[in-house]
């Protein structure tokens, strides 16, 4: 028998007037690697907050720590209990050196007097070498790489003496091989007795890593599986309710070469491209972080001077000087961060997708025309399929799907004829992601021709016929997606 | 950290920079005035007259490492003045007291302060220039403009070794007091905690309020003392005597390196900054160039200053894109 470390009981929990937890039934076993995973929305932050003790949860609710029940409060409370979250933005001090971020909770201690820095140093380097791993801990934290910054998250945690570690996805800005130090530090944590909560929309990482599997949707518990009980399709259908088709579903695509990029050649960044991009076609450029991908995407979108080579549109040869002229070129780009580089938060929908357009919404007196802009907004949260569906609700209100689809509409919006989506399904769940690839499709049948560039084989894979493999700034390979199965086109993106 | 790397690190820092534009300007004053600019007596002069902001200084550097800013202090520095000479006229008194006075009147302001920017979630700018307005306004209505002179012998009866001790004294104290807050106090790290990143030191435990409270309260405390030492050198307490450079004050903050975001700067820094400030406007006076420039000069040095900060980034950037990207 299994020893629970912690477990809630007919949990609800409501804010205000929504129900986020409808009677959550969950446990940890001591020492496991138990996955947690929903659409966004579904109730997994508020897990997490219930979890971890910063919230209360409603009357008649029981959460039972180390067979006691205990009532949530605050922030401090859950530390105490040796719990720790390791929050998606990793709540780190940029401005502060690693070994005082890893022992920051000395400050916080009341048995510790005064500041000793060589304790400080001390306490740093005994926890990352029970970590085995190595850190300068005299560089300030924003210095630091996503991959190692992360792993200074987890050394705090550590300092602190956790016993349960719940991660809110901490897979999102890794690249594949910094992923996998991440799981071998992980596997080695719970080797020493940590349990360990892992939140997370990759589903094949979740199916390597976890034992055991906790499908949410709407508040709900839908079930927990053993891990050699399910498969990523059928994970990908408990999350979204409904059944996800897997298939290729190319759309036939014109001969008209509408771009043409050749030998373009940039510093160290990537050298040598050449492609040619049809009318109507997905083209899928697909590489890792750090592969040159997203330096040779703003090339073409006139935000990253190319030193030699030719960028051709409709067979005449173009010079950029800014996205401004690219824009005018009818070339869209939809950025790889869309909370950084594409969106602002705090405005409306309806200013976030205008905003790229405003020029053309002058009237003669040289006023931004309101009711256009409303009823161009109206238009596409009609096409896209919008869920809030009211342009002036701000943009941070949305998920991460639907914001996502405000960006695409701001470039659509400039009716582009080459559109350049750049990891569009980062951090957006199944049922999101699908959507988005419909929306491809769709905006492809319309004969728009668009690249999309994507670390994840399987989204290219289904999605665009053909495919170039970019590494360390070259196209190593092009690939024919309808001659090869998913295995095969796995293994030639991997080089192997 | 192994000696080379620290020295390396210091050498690219903005405070070496500094220290190198410190050490020239000394050097061109000095050839410019023919030593007068170097003689003990005129570096003693320019100290002593430049003490008093240089204390208002370290308490806006801790604002501003917390991620606010305060304009309100030389209002707060205003009241305390005041408060510090009205009681000299009608008990006698004697130093401890009246340093104790200005101490809790600036920071019982610097508290108002402190619950308003904790509370309100309104930038920190926009509550200090109406505390500063309220604060300037009340003290028009109650003291009708009029200034207070005629302290007691122990106070108006001033030894060389008195003003150097109240004014040079009081700076370097206080800078040390602050240098070890900073740097040696729990309390001291978490402001640059919460200056770094807010929802992170919330996360962690760390009460924001409090570490208001301490921040406005000592920038309160810091411009009572300025505000001391000030009416000491003049023998007078008027509303006037401080208002309106509260721009050369942040000025020797912003100069010392501090980022306006929050989380950054250090008591080394702001008294380079103090330094360039007090040498700037000492050196113009003896080269016998009309003190109007000065605010031009001052001006112009912060914009250079900045220009060749965000230099070096792009410069820095730049390197990292012909060398870093592909891995």
């Amino acid at each position: 028998m299994e020893e629970k470390i912690i477990e809630l009981k007919h949990v609800n929990k409501h804010y205000g007037g929504v129900h986020a937890l409808k009677d959550v039934d969950f446990d940890l076993n001591r020492g496991e690697i138990h996955c947690l995973i929903g659409q966004n929305g579904c109730g997994k932050s508020t897990m997490i907050k219930v979890i971890s003790g910063v919230i209360d949860v409603d009357e008649g609710s029981e959460v039972i720590l180390d067979g006691k029940k205990t009532r949530g409060g605050s922030a401090r409370q859950s530390m105490n209990n040796g719990v720790r979250v390791i929050y998606q933005d990793l709540s780190l001090f940029p401005n502060l050196t690693v070994a005082e971020n890893i022992a920051f909770d000395r400050h916080e201690d009341k048995s510790v007097r005064g500041v000793n820095w060589s304790e400080i140093y001390k306490q740093a380097e005994e926890v990352t070498g029970r970590m085995d791993i190595r850190l300068n801990l005299e560089s300030l934290v924003e210095e630091l790489s996503i991959a190692d910054r992360q792993l200074v998250a987890i050394a705090r945690a550590l300092a602190t003496n956790a016993r349960i570690l719940i991660m809110d996805e901490p897979t999102s800005s890794l690249t594949r091989k910094e992923v996998n130090v991440l799981f071998s530090i992980i596997k080695s944590l719970q080797e020493k007795g940590m349990t360990i909560m892992f939140v997370s929309h990759k589903l094949d990482e979740i199916i390597e890593i976890a034992e055991r599997i906790t499908v949410m949707r709407d508040g709900t518990m839908i079930s927990t599986f053993e891990n050699k009980d399910v498969d990523e399709t059928k994970l990908a259908q408990m999350i979204s309710g409904q059944e996800i088709s897997y298939q290729q579903n190319f759309v036939e695509h014109g001969d008209e070469v509408i771009l043409e990029v050749d030998s373009l050649t940039c510093g160290k960044q990537y050298k040598n491209i050449s492609f040619k991009l049809k009318k109507g076609e997905i083209l899928g450029i697909i590489g890792l972080l750090g592969s040159g991908r997203t330096e040779l995407a703003s090339s073409v979108f006139g935000m990253n001077e190319p030193e030699s080579g030719r960028i051709l549109l409709h067979g005449q040869e173009v010079h950029f000087k800014s996205n401004r002229d690219a824009i005018a070129n009818k070339i869209a780009y939809v950025p790889e961060d869309r909370l950084l580089q594409g969106l602002v938060l705090n405005q409306s929908i309806e200013n976030n997708t205008i905003i790229s357009i405003i020029n053309k919404l002058k009237n003669k007196l040289g006023m931004i025309d309101k009711k256009s802009c409303r009823s161009i907004t109206q238009k596409w949260i009609d096409e896209l399929h919008i869920k809030s569906a009211v342009p002036e609700i701000n943009a941070s209100a949305m998920s991460g799907g639907n914001q996502q689809k405000i960006v695409i509409s701001k470039w659509l919006s400039t009716e582009p004829e080459i559109l350049i989506l750049d990891q569009p399904t980062n951090g957006i769940d199944i049922a999101a992601k699908n959507t988005i690839y419909e929306l491809i499709r769709d905006l492809s049948r319309k004969g728009m021709s668009i690249i999309l560039i994507s670390d994840e084989a399987a989204e290219v894979y289904y999605n665009c016929p053909r495919a170039l493999v970019m590494h360390k700034g070259e196209i190593v390979k092009e690939l024919d997606c309808s001659s090869i199965t998913e295995g095969e086109f796995g293994r030639e993106v991997l080089g192997e | 950290m192994n000696n080379k790397a620290a020295k390396n690190k210091f050498l690219k820092s903005y405070e070496f920079m500094l220290l190198c534009v410190v050490i020239i300007l000394v050097i061109i004053l000095a050839a410019a005035t023919g030593g007068k600019s170097i003689t003990p007596e005129n570096i003693l002069d320019m100290l002593t007259s430049y003490s008093a902001y240089g204390v208002i200084a370290v308490g806006c550097l801790f604002v501003i490492i917390s991620g606010g800013i305060d304009i309100s202090f030389m209002a707060v520095a205003a009241v305390a003045q005041y408060m510090a000479a009205l009681y000299m006229l009608n008990s006698g008194g004697n130093f401890v007291m009246i340093y104790l006075i200005s101490i809790v009147v600036g920071a019982g302001l610097g508290l108002i302060n402190a619950v308003l920017v904790n509370k309100l979630n309104v930038p920190t700018l926009i509550i200090t220039i109406a505390t500063m307005n309220i604060i300037y306004g009340l003290m028009m209505r109650f003291t009708s403009g009029v200034r207070l002179h005629g302290f007691p012998d122990w106070f108006s009866q001033k030894t060389e070794g008195s003003l150097l001790a109240v004014s040079v004294g009081t700076l370097i104290a206080v800078l040390f007091i602050a240098w070890f807050i900073l740097k040696k106090t729990k309390m001291g790290r978490k402001v640059y905690a919460v200056g770094g990143n807010m929802e992170a030191a919330k996360r962690c435990g760390v009460s924001v309020l409090a570490v208001h409270l301490f921040v406005y309260g000592f920038t309160g405390a810091t411009a009572g003392i300025g505000a001391l030492i000030k009416c000491y050198l003049s023998q007078q307490a008027s509303i006037e005597a401080l208002y309106g450079d509260e721009m050369d004050v942040l000025a020797m903050v912003v100069l010392g390196g501090v980022s306006l975001s929050g989380g950054k700067g250090s008591v080394f820094g702001t008294v380079l900054g103090i330094l360039l400030v007090a040498l700037l406007s000492n050196g113009m006076i003896l080269v016998g160039v009309s003190s109007y420039w000065k605010d031009l000069v001052i001006g112009a040095v912060i914009l250079i200053s900045f220009c060749i900060t965000g230099w070096r980034v792009l410069a820095s950037k730049k390197k990292e894109k012909m060398g870093g990207a592909a891995e």
